[in-house]
């Protein structure tokens, strides 16, 4: 059996790892870094970027640069590249493609399975997007396990003793907390909460928008609509806050800012950490409430808690520190690399997987962290799954008919906590038909909910009187249909083939120029001694391959003309010496 | 609610603690990930093992009422339907076997009670009703007889039998030709056992 790889699929930041030896190892990517930032991007050449290379050239090409998409997931976003609309789903499946392809270059085999992590709080359509996301990069995606439960079993594997934690874990977009028992080997998720929207995003976006006020007071100009501007002030203001958790000041420099009627302007604010505290003092203190909220759901007071893991980058930020601090009354633990530890529990989660020595003797029950309901008469969602339950799970409910002789239900399937089902997340939708003609209250249909061990839904309902069944996967409308799916695989298929081909094309475009630089130099150096012949031969090849390159657009490269390219300068390379 | 503790492997009176520890055995035990070469029976098995923790612990919580109270289908519009608590009859199919029976959908109750493999006295005595409702008087007897050997001490299903005995005498002494027809004393009959139902499911176990 090959290996199953963990991935990290991140907000701002995604991390690969691998079982080897019994131990989980981060893989490095081709650029060298443990860690691969989760942008993507299409260059003016039409040649696609992923990871450090798009990130770099992102204030010089915000159009055509995508970051944060799993901000979107489960969602019917649609992000727009060069006239093309793309799904999220499909913008996570090039950058898990990317890594795919790390992965296999560190291994030196075909890297075809994975374990994916997402938010412990993700919904069923964000699960079932990360899913398909997967499947389009040709991962068959083996299990999706929460964040912070995986870095329990990156901390919980070398610390079997019995303890209960809490995973407090802010990340790039989303913000997760687990409550978690560890004892006897079993990792046992007691409760979580979160907020999905809530990272080091907003922080970022905080400065962002106090560097964009203090500039529009200073010189009079408001930067919010000048696209470039602001990517380099959003850059700027993810530096400053890093610089800011190990520095009680910093300076934003940003040159040549933006030009107003021919006077350049340029940004220089200093920003201490008491000002950053200040502008980011509301989204710390929105972590405190879901803390709050596990810890009750786990029936623990935080006194019985042994210790606080923190996790993802955001929690560097030393105000977060002492948050966590002022709500666990517990020193926060930073044993674990924030950044690495989420894929090191789905490495291990990977070896577990495919049966691999040391990863046995750790088991993992993690639970579903929204409740699951049925819309039901006067708008109410009636509970089927509650929250926290362990999974997988499978529960079923007896309804009934409200209106004599009805023939149909539909139930709308709901996530959330909400009693009114308008305000809760409709997740799905169908209709049980062919109901025998009955007085309301009569027929019976058993509704059943069964949830997987990778935290999805399906759904089923039976009129018990006919025995009649209609098992229904949940499509929400931001899910993908299968057609989609195969479709967006085909896509990606031909993508890469593409990149591949357009790479190769630019590639040969440029052995062309430097060759014909190359003979340049040649006739120039060595004018005098040349014969006649060779350097007619030397001109009339160059010449070809000028007019050759002359017809070519760089950005439009076809394979055809890479091959007349290829032809022309193999044709100048043979009479050069 | 006593196969939830069979599941379990506990006994009725075991405390919470005891209850607790033997869920975690078990689900450590049927964990899909803890059984990879037989994920799917595994599953299946873990599940049942939430499935009973859950309906234990509920019931010690909130009692024979359940989380759920019985209730009445709200009324709505037409394609809104009401919910069913657990009237304490055990599981799922015996509550909508239950309610079709005092709806005096006869032929409905059989099809559910038909799909439960665990049959118990209650699901014998269901079984009695539904039969003598839609006229099968032989298999009726029968089942009305097993239910009170399985649960002699159960008032309600006794006096099911009784009736049904002096109503085959009634009917014998009648004559055949008199037959199913007397819908006036049928009646009568389905209200007596709707009475009876009622008592008893609504008892609290």
């Amino acid at each position: 059996m090959g290996k199953i790889i963990g991935i990290d699929l991140g907000t701002t930041n995604s991390c690969i790892a691998v079982m080897e030896g019994g131990k989980a190892v981060v893989i490095h990517n081709a650029e060298g870094s443990r860690t691969t930032p989760s942008v993507m991007a299409m260059t003016k050449n039409g040649e696609r970027l992923i990871g450090d290379a798009a990130k770099r050239q992102s204030a010089a090409n915000p159009e055509r640069t995508v970051s944060s998409i799993k901000r979107h997931m489960g969602t019917d976003y649609r992000v727009k590249v060069d006239g093309k609309n793309y799904l999220p789903q499909e913008i996570s499946a090039q950058i898990l493609m990317k890594l795919k392809e790390d992965a296999k270059s560190y291994l030196g085999t075909e890297v075809t399975e994975a374990v994916i992590t997402v938010p412990a709080y993700f919904n069923d359509a964000q699960r079932q997007a990360t899913k398909d996301a997967g499947r389009i990069a040709g991962l068959d995606v083996k299990r999706i396990i929460n964040e912070p439960t995986a870095a329990a079993l990156a901390y919980g594997l070398d610390n079997g003793t019995e303890q209960k934690i809490i995973v407090y874990d802010l990340g790039g977009g989303t913000f997760d907390v687990s409550v978690i028992q560890i004892e006897d080997g079993v990792i046992e998720v007691l409760a979580t909460s979160g907020n999905n929207h809530l990272g080091g995003d907003d922080f970022d976006e905080a400065v962002a928008a106090y560097l964009v006020e203090t500039f529009k007071k200073t010189d009079g100009i408001d930067l919010k609509k000048d696209v470039q501007a602001m990517q380099r002030i959003r850059e700027a203001a993810e530096k400053a806050k890093i610089e800011l958790s190990s520095m009680s000041e910093t300076n934003i420099n940003l040159p040549f800012i933006v030009v107003e009627r021919g006077e350049t302007h340029h940004m220089d604010i200093q920003l201490t950490r008491t000002k950053f505290d200040e502008l980011t003092y509301s989204l710390v203190s929105k972590t405190e409430e879901p803390v709050r909220n596990a810890l009750k759901d786990a029936g623990l007071s935080a006194g019985e808690i042994d210790r606080v893991l923190m996790v993802g980058g955001s929690t560097r930020i030393p105000a977060v520190q002492r948050k966590v601090a002022e709500i666990t009354g517990k020193r926060p633990d930073q044993s674990l690399n924030p950044d690495e530890c989420v894929a090191l529990g789905a490495a291990i989660q990977g070896g577990k997987l495919a049966g691999e020595a040391g990863t046995n003797e750790v088991l993992l029950m993690d639970v579903t962290p929204l409740s699951l309901s049925i819309e039901t008469m006067g708008g109410m969602a009636t509970r089927i799954i509650e929250r926290n339950s362990t999974i997988p799970t499978r529960h079923s409910q007896i309804f009934t008919t409200g209106a004599n002789f009805q023939t149909a239900v539909d139930i709308k399937v709901l996530q959330g906590e909400r009693m009114m089902a308008n305000e809760n997340k409709v997740i799905g939708n169908f209709r049980l038909k062919g109901i025998k003609r009955a007085v309301r209250g009569v027929p019976q249909i058993e509704v059943t909910f069964d949830i997987d061990v990778n935290g999805i839904l399906k759904v089923s309902a039976k009129d018990l009187g006919t025995g009649k069944e209609q098992s229904v996967v949940i499509t929400s409308s931001s899910n993908m249909s299968e057609e989609e799916i195969k479709q967006a695989i085909r896509n990606a298929k031909e993508n890469a083939a593409f990149d591949k081909e357009h790479k190769e094309a630019v590639q040969s475009y440029h052995e062309a120029e430097e060759t014909l630089v190359r003979a340049e130099q040649y006739l120039a150096e060595h004018k005098k001694e040349i014969e006649k012949e060779k350097k007619k031969a030397i001109k009339d090849a160059a010449a070809n391959l000028k007019k050759a390159l002359k017809h070519v657009k760089l950005e439009k490269i076809t394979r055809e003309q890479a091959g007349e390219l290829n032809a022309a300068k193999e044709e100048l390379f043979s009479v050069l010496p | 609610m006593d196969e939830a503790y069979t599941i379990l492997g506990v006994s009725q009176d075991a405390t919470d603690e005891e209850i607790k520890k033997a869920y975690r055995r078990l689900s450590k035990k049927y964990h899909p990930d803890a059984n990879l070469n037989q994920p799917e029976y595994a599953e299946r098995k873990f599940k049942e093992v939430q499935e009973a923790y859950k309906k234990v612990m509920d019931f010690r919580k909130y009692g024979a009422s359940g989380g759920n109270p019985y209730g009445n289908p709200y009324q709505g519009e037409q394609s809104s339907y009401g919910g069913y608590g657990n009237a304490g009859t055990g599981s799922a199919e015996m509550t909508a076997a239950y309610n079709y029976l005092r709806a005096g959908h006869y032929r409905e109750a059989l099809q559910v009670l038909g799909g439960i493999s665990e049959r118990n006295a209650q699901w014998f005595y269901f079984s009695a009703v539904a039969n003598m409702g839609i006229g099968n008087n032989v298999t009726a007897l029968e089942h009305a007889q097993t239910a009170v050997q399985m649960d002699p001490s159960n008032m309600e299903y006794r006096m099911l039998l009784q009736q049904m005995q002096q109503s085959g005498n009634w009917y014998q002494n009648m004559g055949s030709g008199y037959g199913r027809s007397s819908m006036g004393s049928s009646c009568c009959m389905q209200l007596c056992m709707l009475n009876m139902l009622i008592n008893c499911c609504c008892r609290p176990y």
